[in-house]
């Protein structure tokens, strides 16, 4: 019996929400690459020491690195996500496993701290940025319904990523030294990242098969070219909506939300009294948490309105941080992190879907890298404005406060941005210039 | 109402995005510059200790040379011990990086 044309395939009949298809695959890879690739950064504080032993170097030099990598990540982002769009995001992730070996394996022979600048701060960041950008945009060609679910399952990996990353490079440092765990884990990530990039295919149509949630009575779906023209008229228009700035500035302030109790979160529970171990396990508990939301989050925008579940999630997270003003136990803490976990984990997961809703199926990486520079950003002020907030009044509590007003702005100004009923500009791609606003056609339920 | 805030723009950019970007700045400018205020004022007063030292170990060996030779040494007319540097030291202000200097610039409340 012949097989038919794997470009004609569709679901004959109606499924579930979830069957087999490439374009798990495909999730399976991206989740994969980016807990790899961008986990490292997380696990930095392990290496903290054994630099400062080698070379004598102070902790503000040291992580001076891990700053400069954080900003280049969300300077390089909007690039990326250009990039990505341009030359396709199988180049991409090539392009950025090469950057990523070459950072580790330079980073594990350094002798001056202008290296590790380089290496590891640069190198490193843009790679980050590579793997953070472009494959959340290339995830969304492979679905034309349920991508809620696939998203779930990649930003699950951002949870699962750094609490993995830590006890993988201590016990190579102890085993190998900070020098070889660097390039041993150089080396291993980037043999995984290649293997992966021969499994992945930038849209369905390089696999011959319709997008997953395809039905038979759905318009066939137009072959998607890497265009740069293409690009560059999407971009122009996208720049003229509202949603494509304000989904920046909201990423921010959820970022700055979340970055303020990451990172003081733990000096602050040592100021109550909370031995420095047990201050690390609140830190962990709030990411384990965090996990459960990174996956229902997508699910529900994209089932239940991305705008009310994303406000929902932004004001849980504000929300819960008024609890630090009378935590002072170490189970009110956890009680803590648990609560605010599940707030900052649904932080990021709605904006691949407002992207889909309010883009449809362009190439959205310019977009996404936007969103991810406001993010970049926002993580780096959130982190860094605690420190002079302490030295000024001795306490947390205004930081708290701010922590608690950006995530609450965030919540009021998703609730501000253009119903998601309709796509933004639904004819970008005909020839006449198309109005602003134009009412369209949604792009999927 | 989200497509009329939608509409209204500031240098064709909307609103809730430019007042995000102010206010973000100006937390920013703020606190940067509070922080440059403090580490210069920090340099400062170390700068002060130290010299302080210095004119108290310089005057310290000054009295003993001038018990030893009897001759009289002359000061500076700053009181300081002549040549010494940390006397200098003391009356200059600490120097800022240009970073510190940058946001010192920029807020006007420092």
């Amino acid at each position: 019996m012949a097989l038919k044309p794997a470009s004609s395939r569709t679901i004959s009949r109606r499924r579930g929400p979830i069957y087999p298809h490439y374009a798990w695959v495909i999730v399976a890879v991206i989740a994969v690459m980016q807990m790899v690739g961008t986990s490292i950064r997380m696990a930095f504080g392990v290496f903290i020491e054994p630099l400062e032993q080698s070379f004598g170097w102070s902790q503000g030099a040291i992580t001076l690195a891990y700053a400069i990598s954080s900003v280049v990540t969300a300077l390089a982002s909007p690039f990326a996500g250009w990039f990505g769009d341009r030359f396709g995001a199988r180049i991409a992730m090539t392009a950025g496993t090469l950057m990523f070996l070459a950072g580790m394996t330079l980073t594990g022979v350094i002798t001056t701290i202008w290296e590790l600048y380089l290496y590891f701060g640069v190198l490193l960041g843009v790679a980050q940025a590579i793997f953070l950008v472009p494959l959340i945009p290339a995830a969304m060609h492979w679905f034309k319904r349920h991508l809620g679910i696939g998203m779930g399952v990649i930003m699950a990996s951002w949870g699962l990523g750094p609490a993995l990353a830590a006890p993988i490079v201590s016990l190579l440092i102890e085993r190998l030294g900070w020098q070889d765990a660097f390039i041993a884990l150089g080396v291993a990530s980037a043999l995984v990242m290649l293997a992966l990039i021969l499994l992945f295919k930038n849209t369905p149509d390089d696999k011959g098969v319709q997008p997953y949630g395809h039905r038979q009575s759905d318009p066939a779906t137009r072959r998607r070219v890497l265009d740069p023209d293409r690009t560059k008229r999407f971009n122009r228009y996208m720049r003229r909506t509202a949603a494509f700035w304000n989904m920046s500035s909201i990423h921010f302030l959820g970022c700055v939300g979340h970055a303020i109790i990451l990172v003081y979160i733990v000096p602050l529970a040592v100021k109550e009294g909370i031995s420095p171990v047990h201050a690390a396990g609140i830190l962990t508990a709030l990411s384990a948490v965090s996990i459960i939301s990174r996956v229902v989050v997508p699910i529900m925008s994209d089932s239940m309105g991305t705008r009310a579940v994303m406000a929902i999630f932004f004001t849980l997270q504000g929300v819960m941080v008024i609890m630090l003003f009378w935590t002072h136990d170490l189970w009110m803490f956890y009680l803590f992190a648990v609560l605010f976990g599940i707030g900052y984990g649904g932080e990021t997961g709605g904006f691949p879907i407002l992207n889909r809703r309010y883009y449809g199926h362009a190439p959205t990486g310019s977009p996404y890298g936007v969103q991810m520079l406001g993010a970049g950003l926002g993580m780096a002020l959130g982190g860094w404005l605690g420190g002079p907030i302490f030295d000024m009044f001795g306490s947390y509590d205004i930081a708290l406060w701010i922590s608690i007003a950006t995530s609450l702005l965030g919540g009021i100004s998703i609730l501000f941005l253009e119903p998601t009923n309709n796509l933004l500009i639904p004819d970008w791609e005909s020839d006449d210039p198309p109005p602003d606003r134009a009412p369209g056609s949604a792009p999927a339920d | 109402m989200e497509s009329r805030l939608n509409d209204l723009r500031i240098f064709g950019l909307p609103v809730q995005f430019v007042v995000v970007v102010a206010l973000s700045l100006a937390l920013t400018i703020y606190f940067g510059a509070y922080a440059a205020d403090a580490r210069i004022n920090a340099r400062a007063a170390q700068n002060a200790a130290s010299a302080q030292q210095f004119e108290f170990s310089a005057s310290a060996s000054d009295a003993v040379s001038a018990r030893l030779s009897g001759g009289i040494r002359q000061r500076a007319p700053g009181g300081n011990a002549s040549g010494s540097l940390g006397g200098n030291a003391a009356a200059q202000p600490a120097e800022r990086q240009a970073w510190e200097y940058l946001f010192l610039i920029a807020c006007p409340l420092h």
